[in-house]
Formats: C-alpha cells, sequence, structure tokens
C-alpha cells in the first residue's frame, strides 16, 4: 500500500480512538471495565506527528472529509464503497497507479481504502 | 454489555497462539497481529500494529491478573476478529497491578461495525477471566478444543 494513503489511514484510525475516547460512554464503559484511559494528550501529540508526515495536498482532502462526514477514509470491500454503498467502477482498480495512489470514490468523495493488494 | 452473547463462538482455531515466545508487549502485539495475516483475515499487518501501538499509549490494556485485552478500531480489519495468545513465561505489559501477563486477548474491529458487538465482547472476556479458574484452565489448555470447552462452560454460567 503506498506510504501516503497508509499514513491517512493511520490517522483515521487514530482520530477514531481519539472520538471514542472522548465520548463519555464509550470511556465510561471501557473504564469501567478496568481498562485505562489516561494519556489522551499522547493520542494528540501523535497525531501531530503524523500529519507531518502526511502532503498537504491530501491532507486537505482529510481534513475537509473529515469535517464532512467524520470519517474521510473508508474500505472498499465487494468492490463498494463503504462510506456510501455505492459500486466502485471497474476502472477504479486498473487505475491504482504510482502517480494516483491515493483515490477518491466518485459518488461521496470519501477517500477509498482497497483492503487487499 | 449486557448483550446475551455466547464467547465460544467468536474464537477461531488459526487464531489460537498456544506459545507465544515474544518477550515484550510489541513482540506480543506483532504475533497477534502476524497471526491475523497469516489467516488471511487482513492484508495491511502494519496498519494494525499502528493503532494498538497508539491504544497501548492511551493506556495500558493490562488489566492484572495476567491478563491484558489489546483492542480497537481499524480500517485494516472487515469484522469483529479475536485472537488469543498465551504466553507461557510471562511478558511484561505495564499492566494495572505491574504483574505479568501470560494471556492476551485481542480483540480488533472495523470502525463501524454493523452487530454492534466490541464493546460487549470486550465486556464479556474481562467477566470471564475474572475467574481464576477460567484463567489458570486457559492457560494450561492442551488444545483448541479445549480452550473452547472452557469458554462454552464460562458461557452456560459455570
Amino acid at each position: 500500500v503506498d506510504e501516503q494513503l497508509r499514513l491517512l489511514v493511520n490517522l483515521q484510525d487514530l482520530d477514531t480512538m481519539i472520538k471514542e475516547s472522548e465520548d463519555e460512554t464509550s470511556r465510561a464503559e471501557l473504564e469501567s471495565l478496568g481498562f485505562t484511559m489516561d494519556n489522551a494528550e499522547t493520542l494528540k501529540h501523535a497525531r501531530e506527528t503524523l500529519v507531518d508526515a502526511i502532503s498537504q495536498r491530501y491532507l486537505r482532502v482529510y481534513d475537509r472529509l473529515h469535517n464532512r462526514y467524520s470519517r474521510a477514509v473508508v474500505p472498499v470491500e465487494s468492490k463498494t464503497c463503504l462510506g456510501c454503498f455505492q459500486n466502485i467502477p471497474p476502472s477504479f482498480f486498473s487505475e491504482v497507479t504510482a502517480d494516483k495512489p491515493v483515490k477518491v470514490c466518485e459518488n461521496c468523495g470519501r477517500i477509498l481504502y482497497l483492503l487487499t493488494g | 454489555v449486557s448483550v446475551n452473547i455466547r464467547l465460544s463462538e467468536f474464537f477461531e482455531e488459526d487464531l489460537f497462539l498456544p506459545a507465544i515466545q515474544a518477550t515484550d508487549k510489541e513482540g506480543v502485539l506483532q504475533a497477534l497481529v502476524d497471526s491475523l495475516v497469516a489467516a488471511e483475515r487482513i492484508q495491511h499487518g502494519d496498519v494494525l500494529m499502528e493503532m494498538l501501538r497508539q491504544r497501548e499509549r492511551l493506556g495500558s490494556t493490562g488489566i492484572g491478573r495476567g491478563v491484558a485485552v489489546p483492542h480497537g478500531r481499524s480500517l485494516a480489519i472487515t469484522r469483529l476478529t479475536v485472537v488469543l495468545g498465551v504466553v507461557p513465561d510471562g511478558v511484561e505489559f505495564d499492566a494495572i497491578d505491574k504483574k505479568p501477563v501470560n494471556l492476551v486477548f485481542l480483540i480488533v474491529a472495523p470502525p463501524q461495525e454493523r452487530t454492534n458487538l466490541y464493546l460487549p465482547v470486550l465486556g464479556k472476556i474481562v467477566e470471564t477471566v475474572k475467574s481464576a479458574k477460567a484463567r489458570r484452565r486457559i492457560l494450561k489448555a492442551a488444545d483448541f478444543d479445549e480452550v473452547i470447552e472452557i469458554l462454552e462452560e464460562a458461557d452456560d454460567g459455570g
């Protein structure tokens, strides 16, 4: 998987974790099970470091999508975008090339993460 | 967590590691993730490893009594998946009671998991391993079938 796409996937996973750690219901439930979540600040620092490694071009797309949908990066499963559940055209699978490693859904615009390959 | 689930149904033979030899937390997590790649549940192990490292930075998932339950949501996985690893020699896991860990339950789920069982499964595992007898028996289980037997007994309230 392309390095920039991998970083965008890492960023989405990290944002999911930050959101969960800030959600009072999830947090209370996890803490009641005995899990500690004391170092929320370290996630913020990790995010800053990660963001520094992502090209501005992709980061702008990510931020725009993140504000709109909360999940900016979504997987492709069974040739379907798991953001809008529309079929991905066959051309998508042949067009992921070195000069175009990060592609978006033609329908919803989310960044697509192909789980295989 | 009050959802009625049978924990035994979430365990799979190719995701049971009876003798992890790693000597640190990173090595244990890597062994668990490698098993998911080998069993073709995920393609990109590095993505999952990074999520698990961040989760451990948020706070150790070593919940004491020799048990750790690393967990999290990642785009790398398509459905709720559990891996059970036994570390016979024990490993430092920054656990809440500072004791080494012998039993590791990895739970990973996609960010939007349709069944919504991630937290209930997590809760059921924690509840099951509160029993010293269950922990001891899983640790000594000869094979996967025996692990399932123990979990089924716990499911039946035994």
